[in-house]
């Protein structure tokens, strides 16, 4: 893949939804096609982005009441495989095929909610009351972290995203790799382990998720100012929620770790 | 309802209330009009940069764990001070953690 390529897709935000030339190419693609799609505004994003996080919560409490209704794990796995393969291959399209995220974003939060609803239930049976520590925490983060942003008080700079974006490469890089190294009997083991270091490594990556959605944020407020397109407000709401999946499931393992010491 | 569900499902719903309230709003002049501010149509960092700066996250993130994990070298070297760090060692403990 050529640099050019690759930032295209990839982009300075540590979300790989987002790159940099997403609103101008869509904006100037609309604009050529002739279409009027009105423009997008910040309200806009951040309906949309409820409407997600609604899918969102019905899916996973289809899941969750499964879990507890059979009380077996097995229950809830083929729909847990299903939600989190299939949210992974619509998370791809819509990174790939923007105008498409009306369609495609509403379909991955209801597939991601199955898997969240599943490993949600799963963890409560471990550990009682850590879900609802989970989304105060990772709801907290996203309220705490846009007001920080909106007053200026954390103010995303070049250095800021180089940071942040390299940063997540290196955890997805770590994940990767103990991925490939569970499939031979084997992983890394601070990754999982509730001591100092597991601990410690938890809370590196829930900082990490957490700066990535100041960078969602500026990214958003870049595509209202631009005038994106009105299609861009899903693939905005996408983003954030791709972000704060990912900040929720660190959550949730990190309270796990604590928990289980 | 616990004092855990109470307490965590306020600060959810407050939460959230936030984020669609603030939402709604432009950022302030403060973080709009800054000479710093990211500008999204030039590419400022390569791609082998990045991914430089990446394994240099996960080599600061083995080096932490081979420093102060459980089996780290210092916990050795309290019980045995008489042994020595070696780069050599550094790199057998390096490959111990990823075959283990």
């Amino acid at each position: 893949m050529s640099t050019h390529n690759a930032l295209q897709t990839f982009g300075r935000s540590g979300n790989p939804a987002l790159s940099d030339a997403t609103f101008s190419n869509e904006a100037q693609n609309a604009y050529s096609q002739g279409q009027d799609l009105g423009v997008m505004t910040l309200e806009g994003t951040v309906n949309k982005t409820g409407i997600l996080l609604l899918l969102v919560i019905v899916s996973a409490s289809y899941t969750w009441n499964l879990f507890f209704r059979s009380g077996d794990a097995s229950s809830v796995m083929p729909l847990m495989m299903v939600g989190g393969i299939g949210g992974f291959i619509i998370a791809l399209v819509t990174i790939f095929k923007k105008r498409w995220a009306g369609k495609t974003a509403p379909i991955y939060a209801l597939l991601e909610g199955l898997f969240l609803g599943g490993i949600s239930a799963i963890y409560e049976a471990q550990f009682q009351g850590i879900v609802i520590q989970a989304i105060g925490l990772t709801l907290g983060t996203l309220a705490s972290l846009l007001f920080l942003y909106k007053t200026g008080i954390v103010k995303p700079t070049e250095n800021f995203r180089l940071m942040v974006v390299s940063a997540t490469m290196g955890i997805c890089l770590l994940y990767f790799v103990s991925m490939v190294m569970s499939m031979f009997g084997s992983g890394i083991g601070f990754i999982h382990s509730n001591g100092i270091i597991g601990i410690g490594f938890s809370l590196f990556v829930v900082a990490i998720a957490s700066l990535n959605l100041v960078l969602d944020f500026d990214f958003i407020e870049l595509g209202a100012e631009q005038g994106a397109p009105r299609y861009m407000e899903w693939f905005g709401a996408f983003s954030l929620m791709v972000t704060l999946i990912w900040l929720y499931l660190e959550m949730l393992r990190l309270l796990a770790k604590l928990r289980s010491r | 309802m616990d004092l855990n569900s109470l307490f965590f499902g306020i600060i959810s719903v407050g939460s959230l209330a936030i984020f669609f309230y603030l939402g709604r709003f432009k950022a302030s002049r403060k973080q709009l009009e800054r000479e710093d501010r990211i500008e999204w149509t030039t590419r400022k960092f390569s791609l082998w940069k990045i991914f430089i700066y990446s394994v240099a996250v996960v080599s600061a993130l083995v080096l932490i764990e081979y420093l102060f994990g459980e089996e780290s070298i210092l916990n050795d070297l309290q019980s045995n001070p008489t042994r020595e760090i070696s780069w050599k060692k550094f790199l057998y403990y390096c490959m111990e953690l990823l075959l283990d």
